[in-house]
């Protein structure tokens, strides 16, 4: 017979540890006076029965410990092997779940997805931006980008990335916060190889200490050392970048020690550097070249390295150990305060440095992306407003399958007071109805993955257009980890208000209520959701409204030349050898055949252009105080044709160009406001300026043109300067305007030129409305994305209001039907379904503005032309999402209207 | 009578299974049951039997559960699972083709 097996009734109050060794210990004695009461069985004397059945059990103090050891790995297997159980089990519950109504669950994936991958697209963005340390660079964080801060003399202050070699050696002397420090250039537009291999690449100067800031040892070969990298002139050896040893040399190891032609000069191969390098930019560089060697090679100059004036290097440095950035910035301070001092020392001619100008002159030790710098770009902050955004629009679809999951929990809550009533445990449910939100987060999360990948691509390019992108692998490891991350709070998050709801619920009044009863009373929860879903929204929109009109604001803006179908030119002639004169004929012949083309309408030179190549130099006029006229002068060397071609009115007067006679009257044409600021009321035509210095000769105002929007779009100061092409000795490039697409050009154009330039000589080609398009990218950006996730929410608003409120009218038919009995008319009833659904909107809407006014702080400098606080985006935003409540609510309230009492009353 | 032979460990979890398949039982009882077979053959040091029986518990080839036997004494009582049965299936197939081939083996007549 079996012996009664009856659940223990009590559990001791002991932890699991300690509770393993008292059953442990209770087994094995009961295992003793077990044995011994057999053996006692057999004749042995109790005391002799007790010693043979200790003797038999084997050293109770030896076996005892390994006995405790085995329960209690028994027991950890044991609890592990329940809870991955339990989880199968809620996951195999969950998917049920999600089978059962499968429409239902790929909407909730779907919200997700949308929500999701909004955040991945903006992650991947900001990481690039933001975070991403370079590769092999170990701990990146302590290494940091030199800022250097002066004051220009309008006295606004002007912030350098880019400094003189002669400043990042003194620098680099003179301060000790450091533990390396490097100089670094890249330049995009560098011709390498030979002959017809020739191209334009990204060329990198750095200095020898560049490469010990990485742990990145090469591929093959070596890199450059100090001793190769010497001013005024380093050793002429090239390191290849690994993209660019593979496409262009097939990879070939051999390559070390061969030449390599760069711009212009013999470079010796020394090394390649490693797969995935990428220094410290985010866009390929195809070779790597000594600082000095560069420098001294392509620059121009043979002084480049005595000379504060020539800014382009860039310093990047690592902290010592236990120093901080603060220390490094009153170092840097120091050194670039002496070294400004003593600058003027030596310089003729100059005065010494005032002690204001000195006390506003400070160096910044800045992390090392310059999107985190003082130097941040518009666009970045763009990002990073729309990376927040991006969270809302996950918390609105958060709010949004919360609460369809609640609507669910409610039809379903028969069936959760049924298990709760067999005895399973509230902790159980709440899991598994976690594990059910959980589930279709991780559906969403790898949707939104698709979707960021495939639909945040153009997303990407229009954000980072500088960025090479072609490296970014779909399962990007901190991508991968991020969104994991989202899709677990997003899932826990979303979960955990339906659970609670669902389990909070009154077992009995469950079990005794039918299910029509259950949605009678609404919950304050689900209009909470509503509400915040109706704020956020209202939020997202204002923002979208106000970028809206910045861009408008910003199309409709009078540049003052009309920058579509205009294409530049470039002639690139350094390493050439060219002189002037030469360079002159050769633009001249450019000129010629440029002209010639079909499909060229006009087409002039130029040296400066709006937004990009900016000559500026101090103007004097007689009797002018000086100080009261410090302002930006752009000087500009044009041609014949110019006006015609940028399509600039000349105001009054004559265009001056190529046919004014080189050693005729010096001749210029002005803005107008440079007119109206240097002879205030009085005609400019007429009067003469000097340009340089107030002992140069004269130029005589010959024309008025009308004002430029040249650097920036908001600037009122346009101050241009027109000389006659021939009158100046610097040649730029070209400017042409075609009737049709400037791009389908673009190409023939440079087939064109490019024979005419000798050896080395490299022909670009350049739209203008693409330099335009990085100046206004920020608006459009802005304006785009707040649209899109602002529509998102929107939408994801109104689905919410109406699933709630449908489902509602849904649960008080029956009331609906009493009401008509009663003598309700339609309308009274259409009236009843649109106020709720418009009262918690109204509420939802109130709030929003409110944050939304308080927020808006925030981006105003964002925006162009328009006021924060503008009423018109206000109103548009809460317009349209009162409307969208109302649409959302008239559907069920039709439904609700329809109500035969009759029917209704009889499914009781 | 012979010297009693020495357990190995797999064929005391084997024993043990075999034990399960005539019903629940705690551990006195398995050993009893074990030790009333082997006839005074098999030299089993009680602890061992626990390592086993906890062995297998963790790898759910058996489960355990407190009751009380005939004499009210709280005990430990075991029942074979399905794992452990088919555990059970598995070694006594593999045990009895080794003995069958060793044996075989073994009696091999020697040449003449």
């Amino acid at each position: 017979m079996l012996p009664p097996r009856i659940r223990r009734a009590l559990r001791l109050p002991l932890g699991p540890r300690r509770r393993v060794e008292t059953e442990t210990d209770d087994e094995i004695r009961f295992h003793l006076a077990a044995r011994a009461d057999a053996l006692v069985a057999t004749g042995l004397t109790r005391e002799e029965a007790e010693a043979e059945a200790l003797r038999r059990f084997g050293a109770l103090d030896e076996v005892r410990p390994q006995l405790l050891a085995a329960a209690k790995h028994r027991e950890e297997r044991l609890t592990m092997i329940k809870r991955l159980d339990a989880l199968r089990d809620d996951l195999r519950y969950a998917l049920r779940q999600l089978r059962r109504s499968p429409g239902f669950s790929a909407a909730l994936a779907l919200t997700f997805a949308l929500g999701i991958g909004a955040n991945a697209t903006m992650f991947e963005i900001l990481d690039r931006l933001l975070f991403r340390p370079p590769a092999f660079m170990p701990d990146a964080s302590r290494v940091g980008r030199v800022y250097l801060r002066s004051p220009r003399r309008d006295g606004t202050e002007r912030i350098d990335n880019n400094i003189s070699y002669l400043r990042y050696t003194e620098l680099r002397d003179h301060t000790r916060a450091f533990a390396q420090t490097a100089a670094v250039y890249q330049d995009d537009q560098r011709v390498i190889g030979m002959s017809n291999a020739a191209e334009a690449v990204s060329l990198g100067l750095v200095s020898a200490s560049f490469w010990s800031m990485f742990d990145a040892p090469p591929a093959i070969g070596r890199y450059f050392t100090a001793d190769e990298d010497r001013p005024p002139r380093g050793t002429n050896v090239v390191v290849l970048g690994y993209g660019y040893w593979q496409s262009r040399l097939g990879g070939d190891p051999k390559v070390i020690g061969r030449p390599l032609r760069v711009e212009g000069k013999m470079y010796t191969v020394i090394g390649v550097a490693p797969k995935g390098f990428h220094g410290i930019w985010a866009t390929v560089t195809a070779a790597y070249v000594p600082i000095t060697a560069g420098g001294f090679d392509m620059l121009g100059n043979e002084r480049y390295h005595l000379e504060h004036n020539m800014m382009w290097l860039e310093m990047i440095a690592r902290l010592k150990p236990g120093v901080t950035s603060e220390a490094a910035n009153a170092e840097l301070t120091r050194a670039f305060r002496q070294s400004r001092v003593d600058a003027a020392a030596v310089t003729s001619g100059s005065s010494p440095v005032t002690p204001q100008s000195l006390a506003v002159t400070r160096g910044e030790f800045a992390p090392l992306p310059m999107d985190r710098g003082p130097k941040r770009s518009a666009s970045a902050k763009v990002a990073t407003w729309l990376a927040g955004v991006a969270a809302i629009v996950l918390l609105i679809a958060c709010a949004n399958v919360a609460n369809l999951l609640i609507a669910r929990g409610i039809r379903r809550r028969r069936e959760i007071a049924v298990r709760v009533a067999l005895g399973v445990g509230r902790g159980r449910l709440v899991a598994q109805l976690l594990t059910e939100s959980v589930v279709i987060a991780v559906l969403g999360g790898g949707l939104g993955l698709a979707l960021a990948h495939w639909g945040g691509g153009a997303i990407r390019r229009v954000l980072l257009p500088d960025v090479d992108w072609s490296f970014v692998p779909i399962f990007d490891p901190r991508v991968m980890l991020f969104t994991t991350a989202v899709v677990l709070f997003t899932g826990f998050l979303t979960g955990l208000a339906p659970a609670v709801h669902a389990v909070r619920a009154d077992v009995n009044a469950s079990l005794k209520a039918g299910e029509r009863e259950g949605g009678g009373n609404r919950s304050r929860l689900r209009s909470g959701l509503l509400v915040a879903q109706a704020a956020l929204s209202v939020v997202l929109l204002v923002g979208a409204a106000l970028f809206v009109r910045s861009l408008h604001n910003v199309q409709k803006l009078d540049l003052g030349w009309d920058p579509d179908r205009l294409l530049h030119v470039r002639l690139e002639l350094r390493g050439t050898g060219v002189t002037g004169e030469q360079e002159r004929a050769i633009m001249q012949r450019a000129l010629d055949r440029v002209r010639a083309m079909p499909g060229v309408s006009s087409a002039s030179t130029l040296v400066s252009v709006p937004f990009w190549i900016t000559w500026s130099d101090d103007v004097f006029a007689p009797g002018m105080d000086s100080s009261e006229h410090q302002r930006t002068y752009v000087i500009n060397p044009v041609g014949d044709d110019y006006f015609r071609t940028m399509g600039t009115r000349l105001l009054r007067g004559r265009a001056v160009g190529s046919s004014d006679p080189r050693d005729g009257p010096k001749v210029a044409v002005i803005s107008e406001a440079m007119g109206k600021l240097l002879w205030k009321g009085m005609d400019p035509i007429g009067q003469c300026f000097r340009i340089g210095a107030d002992t140069a000769p004269c130029n005589e105002v010959v024309g008025i043109a009308e004002n430029m929007k040249f650097g920036e779009l908001g600037d009122d100061e346009s101050m241009q300067v027109y000389l006659p092409a021939t009158q100046s000795r610097t040649t730029g490039g070209i400017v042409l305007r075609t009737p049709g697409d400037p791009r389908a050009i673009a190409q023939p154009l440079r087939r064109e030129v490019q024979p005419l330039l000798p050896g080395m000589g490299y022909a670009s080609v350049k739209p203008l409305a693409s330099v335009l398009d990085s100046v206004v990218r920020q608006w459009r950006l802005g304006a785009t994305m707040f649209t899109i996730f602002g529509a998102l929410a929107l939408l994801l608003a109104a689905v919410g209001l109406y699933g709630v409120i449908a489902y509602d009218v849904a649960q008080r038919m029956r009331e609906m039907g009493v009401r008509v009995a009663l003598g309700a008319q339609a309308a009274d009833i259409r009236r009843l379904v649109l106020w709720q659904g418009i009262r918690v909107t109204a509420l939802g809407v109130t709030l929003g503005a409110i944050v939304a006014f308080v927020a808006v702080r925030y981006v105003e400098k964002l925006l162009f032309d328009t006021p924060a606080h503008d009423p018109v985006a206000f109103g548009a935003a809460v317009g349209t999402i009162l409307l969208v409540a109302v649409v959302a609510s008239l559907i069920p309230a039709r439904r609700a209207t329809r109500v035969d009492p009759v029917v209704a009353l009889r499914t009781e | 009578m012979s010297e009693p032979l020495t357990v190995l460990r797999g064929t005391l979890d084997v024993l043990v299974l075999k034990a399960l398949t005539w019903g629940p039982m705690h551990g006195f009882e398995i050993t009893a049951w074990i030790e009333g077979r082997a006839t005074g053959n098999l030299d089993i040091i009680d602890s061992a039997l626990y390592q086993s029986l906890y062995r297998l518990e963790a790898r759910r080839a058996i489960n355990a559960d407190w009751g009380v036997t005939e004499n009210n004494r709280r005990a430990r009582y075991y029942s074979i699972t399905s794992v452990g049965r088919a555990e059970l299936r598995n070694e006594t197939a593999r045990w009895n083709r080794y003995a069958e081939t060793v044996t075989g083996i073994l009696n091999t007549p020697q040449p003449a």
